[in-house]
């Protein structure tokens, strides 16, 4: 045992047990979607292999504790054939979290469980300076909290209001929860304030006739936030993103700014604060020029 | 002529489920007043919206809003009403990403 490099047992989601030679096992899962078989392959692998024991993560994870190191080889060969691999820890970009989505949501407006397999497919397990936690939520509600991730995605609807049909009957200003909307006079045009806007889309739901309609139907970004010791929430950047390609480009010209920029040991949250959130949008505007 | 339906003091569901109640006992073309308070004014324009009425009118008032509902349900001959808005399910069939 003592040979174990534990430090690249833990970058491959195998870590150490306080007080024990006993490991956690950290399981692949994506927006903490399996299925049935998948379940019970997880429970079989647990009782066989480690304790019968399971811990749920606060990231929609499963790990198995109270593996033997001699069992760790025989745990990954059982679960590989129901394509479950171990998961990571470690400087790295960790499993993906997301909500169900609008396939099974009412109130989702992007297909986030989808967009998780895409994310992950493109960026689990890749190098960074210090832990990457990526987190979808599917509209306003943002019940998976974009901003508490290094990257978040969140659903948004931004609104846009024509004039046409507008009675003046102020439904889209009384139901917007942060007083984004506003009339200009008494009955006059509407006026939205889009760095207040949340994209929940209630004035356009509350309108009743087309004047507030949807501009466009996307995603926003939110970068920089953590939780753990020193609590930051992400920022937005950039603006409604329409496109599944445009997310997965931010999301990598974002980790390659993380790489050129972070320090090691430092989050995302802490390298956008000493660069500036602004330097990021350039970044990622100056390779957008480069490629155009 | 028109009903009035007072809301002001229902929670959420009862709201919409008092105003579809109260549109199922009218006939087509009918209007129905609702007094509604802000908190109940999203929930309740949008499940009227959704189920194919429409909101003729909306005005202010001291305890919310006075809305005027027109009933657009289903034809005596059987066939939908036209005008029915999307609802949240089928936006998102098209939706991006």
């Amino acid at each position: 045992v003592s040979e174990i490099d534990y430090r690249e047992l833990k970058r491959g989601g195998v870590m150490r047990q306080q007080g024990t030679d006993r490991f956690l096992v950290r399981l692949h899962l994506v927006a903490g979607r399996l299925s049935s078989g998948q379940a019970r392959a997880v429970a079989e692998a647990a009782e066989h292999y480690g304790s019968g024991a399971l811990h749920l993560t606060s990231r929609q994870g499963i790990e198995i504790p109270d593996v033997s190191s001699a069992a760790l080889t025989g745990l990954k060969d059982f679960l590989a054939p129901h394509g479950i691999g171990f998961g990571v820890c470690g400087p790295t970009v960790r499993g993906v979290t997301a909500c169900q989505g609008c396939r099974v949501c009412p109130n989702g407006v992007i297909d986030s469980a989808s967009l998780a397999n895409e994310v992950d497919r493109a960026f689990f397990g890749k190098q960074a300076p210090h832990k990457f936690k990526i987190g979808i939520s599917g509209c306003a509600n943002n019940c998976l909290k974009a901003e508490e991730n290094d990257l978040g995605v969140k659903g948004w609807i931004e609104p846009l209001w024509s004039g046409e049909g507008c009675t003046g009957c102020g439904l889209c200003v009384a139901v917007c929860p942060v007083k984004a909307v506003r009339t200009v006079g008494d009955g006059g045009p509407v006026e939205i304030e889009s760095s207040r806007c949340i994209g929940c889309g209630d004035c356009i739901i509350s309108c009743p006739s087309a004047s507030m309609a949807e501009k466009t139907r996307g995603s926003r970004v939110f970068v920089g936030g953590k939780l753990g010791r020193v609590p930051f929430l992400g920022q937005p950047v950039f603006g409604v993103l329409k496109s599944r390609e445009e997310i997965l480009a931010v999301i990598a010209e974002a980790l390659e700014f993380f790489r050129l920029h972070g320090r090691a040991r430092e989050r995302f949250g802490d390298t956008l604060q000493r660069t500036g959130f602004e330097a990021l949008e350039a970044h990622v505007g100056a390779t957008a020029r480069r490629i155009a | 002529m028109s009903r009035l339906l007072d809301i002001t003091r229902d929670v959420c569901p009862m709201t919409t489920v008092k105003v579809g109640m109260a549109l199922s006992r009218l006939a087509p073309a009918e209007q129905l007043e609702v007094r509604v308070g802000e908190e109940a004014l999203k929930n309740v324009v949008a499940a009227v919206k959704a189920d194919g009425h429409r909101i003729a009118s909306a005005d202010r008032r001291a305890h919310g809003f006075l809305l005027i509902v027109e009933k657009c349900g289903t034809g005596a001959d059987g066939s939908a009403a036209g005008g029915r808005t999307s609802t949240a399910r089928e936006r998102s069939e098209e939706a991006q990403p």
